[in-house]
């Protein structure tokens, strides 16, 4: 056999041992392989290396004093035809424990501002010309808790602006592995997969003495357009200086304020 | 990586196979650590500033899509939804709300079950044929179709799309031939057709697509609709045109108090009634509200 002949060989030889040996890195789980569609939910399996990860980057960010970071943001509407429609956003985030929040999107299919002081929050459509404030509790864990379960909508990425992101993004995970690593914005960052039930994410994780997360891509099981969520990471600051005024709601004095509208059983779509 | 420069040399056969062992390496923990630097690109080379494009496309609003309701059940009417986290949009931790409204959703709109292939064979043959009798690109459209129908005064939308033909052909869209199966109606005196949810009326020689004029009455309700009771009367809402279940067929009503919607009608106006913004537009009251991110507008009684 040529040089090229027995090299590919071993590369599938290897290949084989590999998945034969990888396997024992994956905490023992008889239910991995459960056939799909079967009712039972398989216990978590997750490689050592990836759960490892996740809670380096959960730890640097959950003890942060106060942070900044933007992310470049696709996201991904479905058409009632199937069609699927691809529209970008920019999200500017400045977070600061352990009552300041403010979040800023502009994007194509609009531009909104959300602040957070401890005491209220405040969202703004320039747009619409119209703000609405209600009182939040005092930590910002207690306030992202009650924007999605009364006020139905979360900031995105707010899953890495808790307390405990390891927690808040790996509660539901099913199978979850490492894929490689990769140069992204001039980071060198690992790569994760992840399994849920309604979604499937991955996020890249620097590899560098801050582990933050350098893109996030989330991909929407539940619709067979499968539409995603991505985000790409940069300007992370963990010495920013922010002005306390920041997280003060700043409207044009010509907008007007308007009442939430409260989750309640009827707001699910009929 | 002797091996990678022997792969260049030979035919792209070769390649499948070494890609199938790239392949099964990765999938392993214990090796992956191997796989160093093997993708680029990672970060959508050739980008800057976010890379998706952080600027409004020129010209786009969200309305545009005019009510027509978004399959992807994250709410109501997603063409206004920013994307701002609506209903959990976004989360990793929240997704199995953002997904159980969508299940919800699915559950009571089968239409939109099947994937997008089969979805749109049912709806673009009309559209097909229509097609090749268009007179303006859609792209004009979707910048200039308040030219046609700002001229139909006191009619409902603004926010009413060609829901039936699902492709984001808008009010306005003008054609030299209606689609096959329409039924023909009349509205005080004046012509209409109507197919799927769509109506056309006859416009300097052309046939024009217009919002459903109010007391149409038709035998078959646009597809996508969802069931909205009024007290114990059951009312249709059809991405943003309402119909009342009536002898002969369903007809076309103002929206009902307590429907909400999330664009305004063109030409709704603006009251202040003790400190409180409304809007109205022929005998509906608007309400504005936050609704997850995004405002939308409830009908409202007569305030007093």
């Amino acid at each position: 056999m040529n040089r090229f002949e027995t090299t590919t060989f071993g590369a599938i030889a290897l290949a084989a041992l590999a998945w034969a040996f990888g396997h024992d890195a994956f905490a023992q789980n008889p239910a991995v392989g459960t056939p799909p569609g079967s009712n039972s939910i398989p216990p978590t399996s997750v490689a050592a290396s990836a759960d490892q990860l996740l809670k380096q980057m959960g730890a640097y960010l959950g003890s942060a004093e106060q942070f900044t970071f933007r992310a470049g943001i696709a996201f991904e509407h479905v058409l009632p035809s199937g069609q699927k429609l691809q529209f970008s956003a920019t999200e500017n985030v400045a977070l600061q424990r352990p009552s300041g929040l403010y979040v800023e999107w502009n994007g194509d299919l609009g531009d909104r501002q959300f602040w957070y002081d401890g005491q209220k929050v405040t969202i703004y459509d320039p747009d619409a010309a119209f703000y609405a404030t209600d009182a939040a509790p005092s930590a910002i864990d207690a306030m992202l808790d009650k924007l999605i379960k009364q006020l139905n909508f979360t900031p995105p990425l707010a899953d890495f602006l808790s307390s405990d992101p390891y927690k808040s993004v790996g509660a539901t995970i099913q199978y979850g592995f490492s894929v490689g690593d990769t140069e992204i914005n001039g980071r060198n960052c690992q790569a994760l997969a992840f399994v849920e039930q309604r979604i499937d994410w991955q996020i890249w994780i620097d590899n560098g003495p801050q582990p933050v997360p350098c893109k996030l891509v989330i991909t929407y099981k539940n619709n067979s357009s499968l539409p995603q969520f991505s985000a790409i990471f940069s300007d992370w600051n963990f010495a920013p200086r922010i002005a306390a005024r920041t997280f003060t709601p700043d409207v044009p004095p010509s907008a007007e304020a308007i009442p939430f509208e409260y989750v309640t059983a009827a707001t699910n779509p009929k | 990586m002797r091996w990678l420069v022997a792969i260049k040399k030979r035919s792209a056969a070769p390649l499948v196979s070494a890609a199938i062992g790239l392949i099964l390496i990765a999938t392993s923990d214990q090796v992956a650590a191997r796989f160093g630097g093997g993708f680029r690109g990672g970060g959508f080379g050739g980008f800057r500033g976010g890379g998706f494009g952080s600027g409004r496309f020129g010209g786009f609003r969200g309305g545009d899509f005019g009510g027509a309701r978004f399959g992807d059940g994250g709410a109501f009417d997603r063409s206004r939804d920013s994307g701002f986290g609506g209903g959990g949009f976004g989360s990793i931790r929240h997704n199995a709300v953002f997904a159980e409204r969508g299940d919800a959703f699915r559950t009571n709109h089968p239409e939109f079950d099947g994937d997008a292939r089969s979805l749109q064979r049912n709806r673009f043959n009309e559209a097909n044929s229509l097609q090749q009798n268009r007179i303006n690109e859609i792209n004009n459209l979707q910048y200039n179709h308040e030219n046609s129908w700002n001229n139909w005064g006191g009619h409902w939308g603004g926010y009413y799309a060609g829901l039936g033909l699902g492709a984001g052909i808008a009010v306005g869209a003008t054609f030299a031939a209606l689609p096959a199966a329409v039924a023909a109606l009349s509205v005080a005196s004046v012509p209409y057709w109507y197919a799927n949810g769509v109506y056309y009326a006859m416009q300097n020689g052309q046939y024009v697509i217009v919002p459903p004029p109010q007391g149409a009455v038709v035998t078959i309700p646009p597809p996508s609709c969802s069931v909205f009771y009024t007290g114990n009367s059951p009312n249709l809402d059809c991405g943003g045109a309402f119909y009342a279940p009536v002898q002969g067929g369903y007809q076309v009503i103002p929206p009902p108090i307590g429907s909400t919607v999330t664009t305004l009608p063109n030409g709704a106006v603006t009251d202040n009634v003790k400190g409180t913004t409304y809007f109205h537009f022929g005998a509906a009251y608007y309400r504005p509200f936050y609704s997850g991110s995004s405002v939308i507008y409830e009908v409202v009684a007569k305030p007093s």
